[in-house]
């Protein structure tokens, strides 16, 4: 076995075989096909949710609410997708907590928002009362808000729109992470997004689904408020997919084990595929037994495209 | 069976970095494998996450219940309405063990993921700040204060920086640093803690000299613990080497850093304050367990390469290994968590014992009068090449002032004042050989 992160290093000199892609084009394309456009993504929409809440805020019709719910959905969308990408910035620079850090702190945002809401009342909120899930647990719960839920929507829109910004800029440019550590070390970038892909897969199956379902606990579910779970997963592994595909990754492994590459890239197919057939509200699902199989199926699935993901990690 | 899945990882680490190095004697390399940082417990992988990979060599259920244990170290703790001031806080430094050990690695030195550790500068800082103690919470729940705010910013001085911090209490009142001393703690990475738990007591205390009576300059003090039942246990842990156990450690992060009591012993469901404590017996031995049969990384290069020996041998020279003991060897128990621990040849580089490190790294902080405020654990090297890969933007040292590993060398006084000055004499070649051998650790 390799010592992986090491052994890629001579693979930078073998690469560039006729049609392989090189090592340099797969972690330039990682940072300027995948996680560039992603977080651009990201950023457009959160500024439409952040538009949104506004409006919701300034005039909080039920088609305003059902509008900024909607946009809740759409960032939530672009944001699940970059989890296999999350080990640079995102997770060093706080990104993530700031953005979607998990349980809600219920008992914290009520209290808060129990009197006049404002910045300063916002500013001692943990992060378990901000972001995607802040925003959810307010925005999805009654749907007569007050005066202080609208307060909170419309600076936590602000709040998440600030950090989806800030991550992509920590991302961007000549001092980006992108350029200074991604694409200067091809040979790391390529065993980085192998760990990426990995952690994710067994992330979704052991974390987010196999926790709940193992101890049917509807609280160990992420985006239960608003019923998104099933969108999430599909979003997570779509994300391992692209990352794969997108920075001919798939490619360059695919020159050098065809067969591990096709058996790869067959597994995220199906895992995908297994992913979308799942109820989106998986918290009204967890004592289904045909959800339950769905499940199993799933997490069988994506514990063997982690697997298999860490053999073509050690095979290179 | 162990040892055959070891032979062929060291087999096929030989022959991956294209060399035609084979094993000569199997069991004197596998003794004297620098590669094997963690033993048959090492990872072979150098990715951001290798510092969360499980040992090596974990049993099927062992390896299960580490899966099982992983997501408590992420687990985002809140405050709970079960009893007063249940789950996190009220007072607090981080909500989780991952906000400040992000990726199992060092954090950085900013709040959230790092806490002062004070204490009042008479009595040569042994005496806690009132109303505040040893360790200021800079952070509370909502509804509630924190102890001090801090404002942290970094004062440049002939090429290195250091750590200038405003406290001030919610009432305004400022903290003068000519009464309270301040020592800023960045987490350090928890790889290999249960190996380190294993060493036995008696080889630390075979290269302890707490007077220094072979006369070499180099002291080397352990750090006692008495526990409940008068049971004396020599402290590994943490920059002071303060906790015994990994066990102690987790009790001690949990309450200190998060406000969250454990119960006292499995038999309980109670805190030592007579309250239900705010997590299970099994959380906190889980999280223990997790962070006890975490791996070690392979060293990137083989011990017969030339940057290994090339390194090592300037490392002898300076006599950093006087302290930063390359080899230990762990004990045989049979009640280790995970049999992989025990009868293992490591290379962590450290002795786990207190050095006076000089006035440079003295922040006058004397942690309850069990070190003085200059002296500091020797914290293992392993993995310390794998810094910036886990985490772009930490530093090296208690409080991340070293933003390179030669910056950390340049900030060693005391007991290693003549190890630095040889290394500033050494050219510059060989200060390149030096940290390329570190960064391949």
């Amino acid at each position: 076995m390799p010592v992986i992160g090491t052994a890629a290093a001579s693979l930078v000199l073998i690469a560039g075989c006729q049609n392989a892609p090189t090592a340099s084009e797969v972690s330039s394309a990682m940072v300027n096909k995948v996680v560039l456009p992603s977080y651009t993504n990201l950023v457009s929409a959160s500024e439409d949710l952040e538009n949104a809440l506004n409006d919701l805020a300034d005039n909080p019709t039920n088609r305003n609410l059902e509008k900024a719910r909607n946009k809740w959905r759409a960032a939530r969308k672009t944001w699940e997708l970059t989890e296999t990408w999350a080990y640079g910035p995102a997770e060093t620079l706080d990104f993530d907590p700031n953005l979607d850090d998990w349980p809600v702190s219920t008992n914290e945002l009520s209290s808060a928002l129990s009197n006049d809401f404002s910045e300063k009342t916002f500013s001692r909120l943990d992060t378990t009362s901000r972001g995607f899930h802040g925003i959810e647990y307010v925005l999805f719960g009654d749907s007569d808000l007050t005066a202080q839920e609208l307060a909170y929507l419309k600076i936590a829109g602000a709040d998440l729109e600030d950090n989806a910004d800030g991550l992509l800029e920590s991302w961007s440019g000549a001092k980006g992470f992108g350029v200074t550590v991604v694409e200067a070390d091809p040979a790391a970038a390529i065993i980085d997004i192998l760990a990426g892909m990995q952690g994710c897969l067994e992330e979704v199956a052991d974390g987010k689904l196999g926790t709940p379902f193992g101890e049917a606990d509807e609280g160990e579910l992420e985006s239960v408020f608003s019923g998104n779970t099933g969108n999430d997963v599909v979003q997570n592994i779509s994300g391992v997919k692209l990352a794969w595909e997108k920075s001919q990754l798939q490619s360059y492994i695919e020159e050098r084990n065809s067969d591990l590459a096709n058996t790869l890239t067959n597994q995220l197919n199906e895992a995908v595929t297994l992913a979308k057939a799942l109820p989106s509200r998986l918290n009204d699902k967890l004592s289904s037994s045909s959800t339950q199989l769905q499940i199993n199926q799933l997490t069988n699935a994506l514990r063997e495209a982690a697997e298999t993901t860490a053999s073509v990690a050690r095979a290179i | 069976m162990r040892l055959k899945t070891l032979i062929i990882s060291i087999l096929t680490l030989a022959s991956l970095a294209g060399s035609s190095f084979l094993l000569k004697s199997e069991t004197t390399t596998l003794q004297e494998n620098r590669q094997l940082a963690g033993g048959a417990a090492t990872v072979l992988d150098r990715s951001f996450s290798a510092f969360e990979i499980p040992a090596e060599g974990l049993s099927e259920v062992e390896l299960a219940k580490h899966v099982e244990t992983d997501p408590l170290f992420d687990r985002s703790h809140i405050p709970l309405k079960d009893h007063l001031n249940a789950g996190l806080g009220p007072l607090h430094n981080a909500k989780s063990c991952s906000a400040c050990h992000a990726l199992n690695g060092r954090g950085r030195p900013v709040e959230g993921e790092s806490l002062f550790r004070v204490s009042l500068r008479e009595e040569e800082g042994t005496m806690p700040v009132p109303g505040i103690g040893f360790q200021l919470q800079d952070r509370a729940t909502f509804g509630h204060e924190p102890e001090a705010l801090v404002v942290r910013s970094w004062v440049e001085e002939e090429g290195l920086r250091k750590l200038k911090a405003k406290i001030t209490r919610p009432d305004g009142t400022e903290l003068a640093e000519e009464v309270v001393a301040r020592s800023l703690r960045i987490p350090p990475p928890v790889i290999g803690m249960g190996l380190l738990e294993a060493i036995p007591e008696a080889d630390i205390l075979s290269n302890a000299d707490p007077d220094d009576l072979d006369g070499d300059g180099i002291s080397g003090r352990p750090v006692w613990n008495t526990n409940e039942n008068g049971d004396r246990h020599i402290g590994r842990f943490g920059w002071k080497a303060m906790p015994s156990s990994v066990l102690q450690q987790s009790v001690n992060a949990y309450l200190d850093d998060m406000g969250i009591t454990t119960p006292i012993n499995p038999e309980t469901t109670l805190a030592d304050n007579g309250l239900p404590a705010d997590i299970s017996w099994d959380e906190l031995e889980g999280v223990t367990y997790y962070t006890q049969t975490l791996g070690v990384p392979a060293t990137a290069e083989l011990s017969s390469s030339r940057i290994v020996r090339q390194g090592v041998k300037l490392f002898n020279q300076l006599e950093c290994a006087s302290c930063h003991v390359a080899k230990q060897k762990t004990g045989n128990n049979p009640d280790a968590v995970a049999a992989v621990i025990n009868n293992q040849t490591i290379w962590p580089y450290t002795d786990l014992l207190l050095h006076d490190m000089g006035p440079g790294l003295d922040d006058g902080v004397a942690e309850h009068g069990l070190s003085e405020s200059a002296e500091w654990r020797t914290p293992p090297l392993w993995g310390i090449g794998l810094t910036k890969r886990i985490n772009h933007y930490v530093g090296f040292l208690h409080d991340g002032r070293a933003r390179t590993l030669e910056e950390a060398i340049l900030w060693h006084g005391g007991e290693a004042e003549s190890s630095k000055k040889r290394y500033e004499s050494l050219k510059d070649n060989q200060k390149v050989q030096l940290l390329t051998w570190l960064e391949q650790l």
